[in-house]
């Protein structure tokens, strides 16, 4: 197997992007990594998109982009696995890429979400539950995750005020961020009197629906080593990816997500570390109590310690274990099949000293985590700078 | 946009039935599958009708057909016995809906489809 290294990363700054259309954006975003490797052609691509057809009517992505891209004939696929879509791009890219199919693999993701209305949206997101066992009976993902975070409450005695903090600090990370959706930092006040959504969970508690793609340029260490010299070299050292019920009810626990879990210690055994070992990471904070849940579930702090962590600074920039430096989910957006590749992009923006005024001071290893539904599916890659 | 209920959905005895399936082991699936982990055996189970609340929310901003409904409490409930469900919880103020609360499962209209205003029946669980 290769070694497989992040030799090109773009995107585009995300929001609700009325002007543009589903393929204005991912050609942007996967120009922009081109370019960022100095490539003008690739070998094959994996798109990751949740649903083109509910979204923006629009599937059979992979031709398309191709095709406007100006790639044709490059192999291309779109895959999908809800929200974790791009994260399961990036894996089939490395695949490809380590097993030595291809040198050259673009990987990335799309969504376009606010063509259509709020109820549309809430309909569209809510197929990637058990659309006959809970979409049919009302269920919403803020109400999914809104039942995580009750049992999270009961359980450990999580607070409002924890789960309102990582809006904040990535609200804080965000600011910072000319690409985020909404790049403003807000005070904790405000997060705790949002519009209601999902008891208890309010409306700066969830993610945004965002329009908007990400990009990254795969290729073979030995080749980035030779051709691949503008940038410091960013090496792909774990991957891991697992599965869960759809059904959050199917599941044992509901405090923990147990597909993240298996994905990081996969990609941890792969990469040779453990969760101490990680500088910072990205992780899926769909909604807040997610970000909790996750840290946890990846070894990053002991069940219940999530919430805590996150109030007492340990999770913002200046803390031990800085997570979602990029604003994550909540302040960068979530155009859901895009996201598992932005986390890619700012991983590597950190590790290549990069990211501008919310840059980390050296970091060497960073952690992605993507998930998709209420964590039915999870994808974790651990990322080095050599 | 929106997807209809498939036709088969009417001929789905877990919609109207609580019938699932217990393995050897004694874990219980609903729906039944047909393939279990480790290639255990399951028989069909009959779930309790009544149980008890293992989480819940309050929905304020639901999908499109259940926005008449809003705000209403869901939750995942625990069937004496064993087996889960996600259910509206009803027939109660929503601010007084807790962990712990016992609940029995009663057949419910759950929502109207399309221009006809088709029907569609299931469960919704109300206090015991």
């Amino acid at each position: 197997m290769r070694e497989v290294a992040v030799v090109g990363i773009g995107m585009h700054k995300w929001g609700e992007l009325w002007g543009m259309s589903i393929r204005d954006m991912f050609t942007i975003a996967a120009r922009n990594a081109m370019d960022d490797a100095g490539v003008n052609n690739i070998d094959s691509m994996y798109i990751g998109c949740m649903s083109g057809g509910l979204f923006a009517g629009q599937e059979h992505l992979a031709s398309l982009m191709a095709d406007y891209l100006g790639v044709l004939p490059a192999a291309a696929a779109r895959v999908e696995s809800a929200c974790a879509s791009a994260g399961l791009a990036v894996r089939q890219g490395w695949m490809e890429v380590a097993s030595g199919i291809s040198d050259v693999v673009l990987v990335g993701g799309v969504e376009k979400m606010t063509d259509i209305t709020g109820e549309e949206a809430t309909f569209a997101l809510s197929t990637a539950a058990d659309t006959e066992y809970e979409g049919y009976n009302g269920v919403t993902f803020p109400g999914l995750y809104a039942m995580m975070a009750r049992s999270h409450m009961h359980k450990y005695g999580t607070t409002l005020e924890q789960l309102s903090h990582v809006s904040v600090k990535n609200h804080a990370n965000g600011a910072l961020n000319p690409e985020a959706q909404y790049p403003f930092p807000v005070s904790l006040e405000t997060v705790m009197n949002s519009t209601m959504v999902a008891e208890p969970l309010r409306l700066l508690h969830c993610s945004p629906i965002t329009d908007g793609a990400a990009a990254v340029i795969l290729c073979p260490v030995e080749i980035a080593k030779k051709e691949f010299k503008d940038h410091p070299l960013v090496v792909i050292t774990g991957s891991g990816h697992a599965t869960d019920t759809l059904a959050l009810h199917s599941r044992d626990d509901f405090t923990t997500i147990k597909s993240a879990t298996i994905a990081a210690q996969k990609a941890y055994r792969m990469a040779g570390v453990g969760p101490e070992d990680i500088d910072f990471a990205e992780v899926h904070d769909c909604f807040t109590i997610a970000e909790i849940m996750v840290t946890e579930s990846i070894g990053f702090f002991e069940a219940g310690q999530g919430g805590p962590a996150a109030e007492n600074g340990i999770t913002s920039r200046e803390g031990a274990k800085p997570i979602n430096t990029s604003g994550g989910l909540k302040s960068k957006g979530h155009p859901v099949g895009a996201t598992g590749a932005a986390q890619i992009i700012e991983i590597t923006r950190q590790l290549r000293g990069e990211a501008g005024k919310r840059q980390l001071d050296n970091p060497r290893r960073g952690l992605a985590q993507n998930m998709g539904g209420s964590g039915g599916s999870s994808l974790v890659h651990i990322l080095e700078v050599k | 946009m929106k997807i209809r209920s498939p036709r088969y959905h009417r001929e789905t005895p877990q919609r109207y039935r609580l019938e699932a399936a217990k393995t050897e082991s004694g874990k219980v699936f609903f729906p039944p599958r047909a393939y279990y982990p480790g290639g255990e055996k399951a028989e069909p189970f009959r779930m309790s009708d009544k149980g008890k609340v293992l989480t819940y929310t309050v929905i304020h901003t639901p999908a499109a057909e259940y926005s008449d409904l809003a705000p209403f409490a869901l939750g995942i409930i625990e069937l004496d016995g064993g087996g889960r469900i996600t259910s509206q919880i009803v027939d109660v103020d929503p601010s007084k809906v807790k962990i712990g609360m016992r609940v029995k499962v009663e057949f419910r209209r759950i929502r109207t489809e399309g221009d006809e205003g088709l029907l569609c029946y299931g469960y919704k669980v109300v206090p015991e």
